[in-house]
């Protein structure tokens, strides 16, 4: 199927005053039309940074952004700033994680939804806007959306906010929709119903979805497609059921036996170690110091190696075979 | 026998907000015996954050009872009762001062309760950052310097300073990556073990309370809807809501999804009544009969596993466990 987002080799650093932080190193990702794609890591491995990136977010200062980001056929880095915006909010629209944040407490519902549609959909009047916010809001499962409309995001549980914010983020029927640890804010039953709602959504408008989260369990119930990253890299990539199948990265494997299970009553194993600094640089695999088959080989630089349709970041896969 | 550590009887706690009345507790009973852990599990606005706080003295009863070793809790605590209950937060972020140094922050509790001398003191807060998997080094430093990780380990050690008899661990994971939770509950244990200490760990995730609990309390709108041993109730969860929360447990493999009860997602919910009346679940429950709308039921069942519910799931069959058991055989074959 046909790509609508590619990401090759992107590279961030931030100048600070304790010298450069290196955040992406050589990110390269896709993601193809009517596909759910997870960017899946821990704090500090550079996915929320990623998607920043893909839409434009980033702070201007300070930083040496270098690599290409295509959305359908223009790169995003190099593009004009106003044909940028004009694509942002309609083409590409995002989700953010504390819907309770996003939402500004001293506008209606409507009144920020409008302002959402008016960005897609100048053309309407006030009777059709109407109109249409009610459909969007009874598509994610909104019984009352007048009462929602009328009120304030304080007035509203977490669960109908993040639900708001997800029909705000579909209106304009974008082609990719990015959506960063949606429902982490919320309680579980109620980050199972939104996944639930999303991902039918998302389906029948045919909105490709770059998803963020930290959670492999949510991660394997809602994506495609599945790429594993940690500090500022992608170690591993594959399609979701043969990643939590067969994991072949060392690191995926560690973060999957670190998840307690339902089926155990064992204690889940730690991650011995801790993250690599990002102001140190990095040479060969950033695992290395916390990875039990590492050798001096490891000091290379490692390129991602094709496995069928994995690929996978490490040079130690024969002893997995 | 000698009483149980901690003894909670027909605890009830109303706040008046406004003219409003908030029933955030009603009617809790629970026990907690010396070294072992006792799970509290629900969602936000549950009402397990103030039981907390009635088991913690920052706030009283407004009826019922707390006892802890046999001794009720009456008006102001002492500091001798003070000291056996130690608190651990969720967020190590924001319960560390950053102006204060990890040694400072460890050893407040020694200064209030006026143990030891300075030297001695000093020897200690060494000793506990030890026990907690950190060194005599991270004395002088700042939280700022640390990791959640590390931060939540400082706050660990601060709760224990007093040689407490039971941890109030509220949601103490949940702000951590998976790998960092991994360690906070291996430490957990450890020192559990070493100390003969209870925990009553507070949570929303049931997927936790299954590897380090023994008992599990659930509660809904301040009200306990099921409590029983942690196998009795994974392996088959009675309450409608023991049975969402554990089906909206995001898993990570086949064996588990075998664990999961099934959930109709689907199904058209009512959502109406007062809520004040009945069973607080029922505007979520697709199980819900009429008479969930009249009254809240009574405790059924026996012993080591209790429910409070008119519809309840039935007790999963023995063809589920054989199959159960059957994917556990093929995931070590």
């Amino acid at each position: 199927m046909k790509e609508i987002l590619t990401v090759k080799d992107l590279d961030l650093t931030f100048d600070t005053l304790d010298g450069p932080v290196n955040v992406l190193r050589g990110v390269s990702l896709s993601v193809r039309e009517h596909e759910r794609v997870a960017l899946v890591g821990e704090s500090g491995s550079g996915k929320s940074v990623t998607a920043r990136a893909i839409l434009g977010l980033l702070p201007e200062r300070n930083r040496r952004l270098n690599g290409s980001v295509v959305f359908e056929g223009s790169d995003l880095v190099t593009e004009r700033p106003s044909r940028l915006r004009e694509r942002r909010g309609r083409d590409m629209t995002m989700i953010f994680q504390d819907p309770m944040a996003a939402l500004n407490p001293v506008y209606t519902i409507r009144n920020q939804f409008l302002a959402v549609l008016s960005r897609s959909h100048p053309e309407l009047n006030a009777k059709q806007a109407e109109a249409r916010m009610s459909d969007a809001l009874r598509d994610v499962s909104i019984i009352d959306p007048t009462r929602v409309l009328d009120s304030y995001s304080f007035q509203l549980s977490g669960g109908l906010n993040q639900r708001v914010m997800i029909a705000m983020g579909l209106i304009s029927r974008p082609r990719l929709l990015i959506a960063d640890e949606p429902g982490t804010a919320l309680d579980v039953t109620v980050q199972q119903q939104t996944l639930l709602i999303m991902k039918r959504l998302s389906e029948s408008y045919g909105t490709s979805i770059l998803f963020i989260s930290h959670n492999l369990g949510v991660v394997r119930q809602f994506a495609d497609r599945v790429c594993v990253m940690y500090s500022g890299r992608i170690v591993e990539e594959a399609t979701t059921a043969e990643l939590f199948a067969n994991p072949r990265h060392p690191y995926t494997r560690a973060l999957l036996a670190s998840v307690p299970r339902l089926s155990s009553d064992e204690l889940p194993e730690p991650i011995e170690g801790s993250v690599p600094d990002p102001r140190e640089p990095i040479k060969g695999c950033p695992f290395k110091p916390r990875c039990a088959l590492a050798t001096d080989d490891c000091l290379q630089p490692i390129p991602l190696r094709e496995f069928g349709t994995q690929r996978v970041a490490c040079i130690h896969q024969e002893e997995f075979a | 026998m000698s009483p149980p550590l901690l003894k909670v009887t027909k605890a009830n706690k109303v706040f008046h907000v406004g003219s409003a009345t908030v029933h955030a507790v009603t009617d809790i009973s629970l026990t907690v015996n010396k070294g072992e852990t006792v799970a509290i599990v629900g969602e936000s606005g549950s009402g397990k954050t103030t039981l907390a706080n009635l088991i913690l003295g920052i706030e009283v009863p407004t009826s019922g009872e707390v006892e802890l070793a046999g001794e009720q809790l009456k008006g102001r605590r002492s500091k001798t009762v003070r000291r056996k209950i130690g608190l651990v937060q969720q967020n190590p972020y924001s319960t560390l001062n950053p102006r204060k140094s990890i040694g400072q922050a460890i050893g407040l509790p020694l200064d209030v309760h006026g143990i030891g001398s300075r030297a001695e003191r000093r020897r200690r807060i060494g000793e506990l950052l030890e026990k907690v998997g950190l060194n005599a080094g991270h004395r002088d430093r700042r939280p700022l310097a640390l990791s959640g990780g590390q931060r939540q380990r400082v706050a660990i050690a601060r709760a224990l300073t007093t040689n407490p008899d039971l941890l109030v661990l509220d949601e103490p994971t949940s702000s951590l990556d998976v790998s960092v939770q991994a360690h906070i509950l291996r430490l957990l244990r450890d020192l559990q073990q070493e100390f003969d200490l209870a925990y009553l760990f507070i949570t929303h995730d049931l997927g936790v309370v299954r590897v380090i609990a023994s008992r599990v309390v659930v509660m809904y709108r301040g009200r306990v809807v099921e409590e029983g041993s942690v196998a009795a109730i994974f392996r088959s969860p009675r309450h409608r809501y023991t049975q969402l929360l554990l089906a909206s447990i995001p898993t990570v493999s086949e064996e588990d999804d075998a664990f999961k009860p099934d959930w109709p997602w689907d199904a058209d919910v009512k959502g109406d009544g007062d809520p004040a009346e009945g069973c607080p679940f029922r505007s979520r429950c697709p199980f819900a009969v009429e008479r969930c709308g009249q009254e809240f039921p009574d405790m059924r069942g026996s012993g080591d596993h209790r429910y409070a519910c008119f519809n309840p799931r039935p007790e999963t069959s023995e063809a589920i466990v054989n199959l159960q058991a059957e994917k556990l055989e093929r995931k070590k074959a």
